[in-house]
């Protein structure tokens, strides 16, 4: 089975233009939800008429219980700011590790509203907030108050009443390590924990804005009709804090990646699919376009793609008739898009492609975690030669870069003095290039490759060299992991730190991807999505709604 | 449960930080981060050697000394032993950090509690990897998030 090749995949602007998939954490976690029938309940629910106070919601899986603990606030809007140095939100949460007491509601009451300055216990296993979206919320508490629904095309356009700025995992702030969880069969999958926390959060919002608008209207008020509660997902807010994880996370990212092209690459290798799945693909595009119609954007290049994306899928619809009636129909039409539209087009039909098929896919989902610890640590008796020759074999095209240009070493990466947050900077305007985090992998490497001698041990390289240790370990670690570099040059002037974002985004199975510079987006998480009255009642179709 | 407990990743990304802060290469602070836990999840005092070897190393040039006759660095001796798979003995008099080279190169054992805070020193040394943002960055809009 050929799979698509990392010189194809692993390019950011094709990463910059990935979808989310069937395979990605938030579909996956629906389904385990719905197939091990997990029982979701408010089981707390104390807010004042302000909006002010707490709420408790429980995930009983069987075997184990989380509680998402939920803190309103008051927050007046001169105070509400999505960055990462903001010191007030509108709500704060913790997912608790079991059922929580009065004393662990106390103790987080007095730690989970203050975020970064607060601290959480190896009880907890998330720590997040949100803001109230400043056009959504009001609109929908007076329209509820005032026994209406809210304005569909509007709630359609936006997709979420509050967007989370953060939602922090594996040990941050005190919380449990990934360690401590990842045996769990409900967290084998990555990001599980940080998907049930925010399904959670989006079952707090949709009761708390119903509950402002109880306080408002009282008897006239109305809830939400149950088409509408699914409209609404949870937004977030993304900037630069998250750019490094695909570097640092490498073998992580090449099973994700491989996990993707395997899926692909078992559709594609079907002859003669059935009339059903040919219907459902055409479903799937056709809903891809619906979405194109109400995703708007500022940023110029992202409006240009979403652009492409409408006139690309109008293409494949118009000539899916005859390519979907062709030996191989899902190859003859990725190579169609592949040749006729824009990559923004391409990736989104590899998702429509991969929609029907999760009786041959689905698997692929299950285990996609990797810990980096897990790599082989370095082997200094490794001749320096034979590094050499990995390099040229495995990473040809990092020495194709010429890093004497000033424009391919033009930004260098660093840790801001604001919060330990990482962030990009101009290497010959701004200070600070010495101290730049490691995320140079194409120079260092190129570099490395340079300074190699013909004779000697590794290891007697590397006691003379220590700075290209961190190369040699990737390459002696990674040779083999195909997807598990980024194939562009992440110093480069042209970078847009967004894309990488974007492609670790699509894996959460994000939507609505809205950069608002080349540095930061807004996306929805689970717009359209079964709530938690549907996981546990009969059939709840994914998308069924839209 | 302890609410004030670090975490292996504040450790693991604090020691990091502190290693790079005091010169050491990336991939050698990650070295000596990875045996500081070692020892902590051990038992033993993973902090008072990482410090040792910090303010040892703090303002050299790198490679830091392995030769015998001046103070050894244990992280460079360590992981250089580590990178052959060699035993650690017979080894050299007068080495700075000498269990973290013993964390580097042995297996150790695991479980046991974590400390609640960073020592000042290892928080300065973490410290010397900021970068105070620029009023050019700061008008591109660093990001969100």
């Amino acid at each position: 089975m050929k799979l698509r090749p990392p010189s194809t995949v692993m390019r950011l602007a094709r990463m910059g233009a990935m979808h989310a998939t069937r395979l990605s954490f938030m579909p996956t976690f629906l389904r385990h939800a719905k197939q091990q029938g997990w029982e979701f309940n408010q089981a707390e629910w104390e807010i004042n008429s302000a909006g002010v106070g707490h709420a408790c919601y429980r995930v009983d899986m069987g075997t184990r219980v989380y509680a998402l603990v939920a803190f309103a606030h008051d927050l007046p809007d001169d105070m509400r700011s999505d960055r990462v140095i903001a010191e007030a939100w509108d709500a704060t949460f913790a997912l608790h590790d079991g059922i929580p007491t009065k004393q662990d509601i106390d103790r987080l009451r007095a730690n989970v509203p203050l975020q970064e300055a607060g601290r959480v216990s190896t009880k907890e296993l998330v720590l997040s907030r949100a803001n109230r979206s400043g056009r959504m919320w009001g609109h929908v508490v007076d329209a509820l108050a005032a026994g209406q629904q809210p304005d569909k095309t509007m709630v359609r356009e936006i997709g979420y009443l509050m967007r989370t700025t953060a939602v922090y995992g594996s040990g941050k702030f005190g919380a449990a390590d990934r360690i401590d969880i990842r045996d769990r069969p409900e967290f084998k999958s990555s990001f599980q924990v940080e998907m049930l926390t925010v399904f959670l959060i989006r079952e707090f919002v949709l009761d708390l804005v119903e509950h402002m608008a109880r306080m408002k209207g009282g008897d006239v008020a109305v809830p939400l009709t149950h088409e509408m509660r699914r409209m609404f997902g949870i937004g977030n807010s993304t900037g630069l804090g998250m750019a490094p994880f695909l570097v640092n996370h490498p073998a992580l990212l090449h099973r994700w990646m491989h996990a993707r092209e395997t899926a692909l690459a078992r559709v594609l290798s079907l002859q003669h699919p059935d009339e059903t799945k040919k219907r459902a693909v055409q479903c799937a595009l056709i809903t891809a376009c619906a979405n194109a119609e109400t995703w708007t954007v500022q940023d110029v290049v992202q409006a240009k793609a979403v652009q492409g994306l409408r006139s690309g899928l109008a293409k494949i619809l118009n000539n899916y008739a005859a390519l979907s009636r062709e030996a191989y129909p899902w190859s003859a039409l990725l190579a169609f898009a592949e040749n006729q539209t824009c990559l923004e087009t391409q990736e989104q039909l590899v998702a429509c492609l991969l929609e029907p098929y999760g009786d041959m896919i689905d698997d692929l989902a299950d285990d996609l975690q990797f810990e980096e610890e897990a790599l082989p640590r370095i082997d200094g008796t490794m001749s320096t030669s034979n590094l050499k020759g990995l390099i040229e074999e495995k990473f040809d095209w990092m020495l194709k870069i010429d890093f004497d240009k000033k424009s391919t070493q033009d930004r260098f990466w660093y840790y801001s003095e604001n919060k330990y947050e990482p962030r990009l900077g101009q290497r010959f305007e701004e200070p600070g290039a010495e101290l730049e985090f490691p995320l140079a992998i194409a120079r260092d490497i190129n570099m490395l490759h340079a300074a190699l001698p013909k004779d000697g041990s590794l290891a007697e390289f590397l006691l003379k060299h220590p700075k290209f240790r961190q190369a040699a370990f990737r390459v002696q670690a990674l040779h083999d992991l195909d997807y598990a570099e980024i194939h562009d040059n992440l110093l480069c002037e042209t970078l847009r730190p967004v894309d990488m974002l974007r492609c670790k985004l699509s894996f959460f199975g994000a939507t609505k991807f809205d950069p608002r510079s080349d540095r930061w987006l807004r996306i929805v998480m689970y717009q359209y999505a079964p709530l938690a009255q549907d996981l546990m009642a009969h059939e709840a179709k994914f998308a069924d709604a839209i | 449960m302890r609410p004030n407990l670090l975490t292996r990743s504040e450790i693991l990304s604090t020691c990091k930080n502190a290693a790079r802060g005091a010169g050491f290469s990336w991939g050698m602070a990650s070295e000596a981060a990875i045996a500081t836990l070692a020892l902590i999840e051990a038992g033993e005092d993973g902090f008072g050697p990482l410090i040792e070897i910090l303010n040892h190393a703090k303002g050299k040039e790198h490679p830091l000394n392995i030769e015998p006759g001046a103070p050894i660095c244990g992280l460079t001796l360590g992981v250089y032993l580590a990178d052959l798979g060699a035993a650690p003995k017979p080894l050299p008099q007068g080495i700075v950090g000498l269990q973290i080279l013993t964390a580097l190169t042995t297996e150790l054992s695991k479980g046991a509690a974590r400390p609640d805070a960073f020592p000042p020193e290892v928080l300065e040394f973490a410290a010397g990897v900021l970068v105070p943002e620029s009023e050019l960055s700061r008008r591109q809009g660093a990001g969100e998030g």
